[in-house]
């Protein structure tokens, strides 16, 4: 199972990993719960996604997110990336991969990582959830 | 651990007078340390690098290691047991087991955590951000 995204952009053959620890310095950086800043209610605004950045890429060297912003911005005038929406998608699916919302968000999400078992898991699921709730 | 977006009186405060939802994250966070460091015996060096994945990945393995030793502790037991029993009364290792094996209540309740923190997150906003991934990949 992955547990990061590969992402190219600040560096040959980094990956993204938000691990538990990621998730409550962003929440007590942003002074929000956590929950409140991934619902996407806020359109995963861009300073959240550079912090999300600095997090998620500690582990190649810390760079704050107001680095990620400019080489966001370099990057954008540069045409490496067609729009903010490329590095959005990436980091969306970062915090999928590290399970935040859960074992069935990310089976629909990378669903080529699913076992046989894992399809048998996923439909029980469903089932559950189809199921008439007075029954 | 600190206590993360306004503390624990923050919490209790929004909790009483319904304003925003109380940050869970807190109540999981709380309860993996307390598996990482309690159950699983991790460094917190190590606890810091894991994923909420690999932190489950971590705990399930731990409970089938569990399972795997005490069948094997019972398999011992029953067979000295059953050397003093009449036959018919013998205890099976299935028996023992199931003495025991009521799992662990600490993982009970950080599984306990873990869909009331996943509960937060709404039907809805499952969907929107399965929309924005299929939308942008």
């Amino acid at each position: 199972m992955r547990n990061s995204v590969p992402c190219d952009y600040f560096g040959e053959g980094q990956e993204i990993k938000l691990s538990i620890n990621s998730y409550s310095r962003i929440q007590e950086k942003m002074k929000t719960p956590i929950g409140e800043l991934l619902s996407l209610t806020r359109s995963f605004d861009v300073a959240l996604i550079c912090e999300l950045l600095a997090e998620g890429l500690r582990q190649y060297g810390y760079h704050d997110a107001q680095w990620y912003g400019n080489r966001i911005q370099e990057l954008l005038d540069s045409g490496k990336v067609d729009s903010i929406a490329d590095i959005q998608t990436l980091v969306a699916k970062a915090i999928i991969a590290s399970k935040f919302f859960g074992k069935e968000m990310y089976f629909l999400t990378f669903p080529e990582e699913m076992t046989e078992e894992d399809k048998e898991w996923m439909k029980a699921q469903e089932e559950k959830r189809n199921a008439p709730k007075n029954a | 651990m600190d206590e993360g977006a306004g503390g624990k009186e923050e919490c209790a405060k929004k909790r009483v007078t319904g304003q925003k939802k109380a940050p869970v994250w807190n109540d999981y966070v709380r309860f993996a340390e307390r598996m990482a460091y309690g159950v699983l015996h991790l460094l917190p060096e190590q606890f810091e690098k894991l994923t909420i994945g690999e932190l489950e990945q971590l705990i399930d393995g731990w409970e089938e290691r569990r399972k795997l030793r005490l069948r094997e502790q019972f398999t011992m037991v029953a067979n000295l047991m059953n050397i003093h029993l009449k036959q018919g009364s013998q205890v099976s290792v299935k028996r023992l087991l199931e003495q025991v094996l009521p799992p662990d209540e600490d993982v009970v309740e950080f599984k306990r955590k873990r869909a009331e923190f996943e509960n937060e997150l709404t039907p809805a906003q499952r969907e929107r951000v399965k929309k924005y991934v299929s939308d942008n990949s």
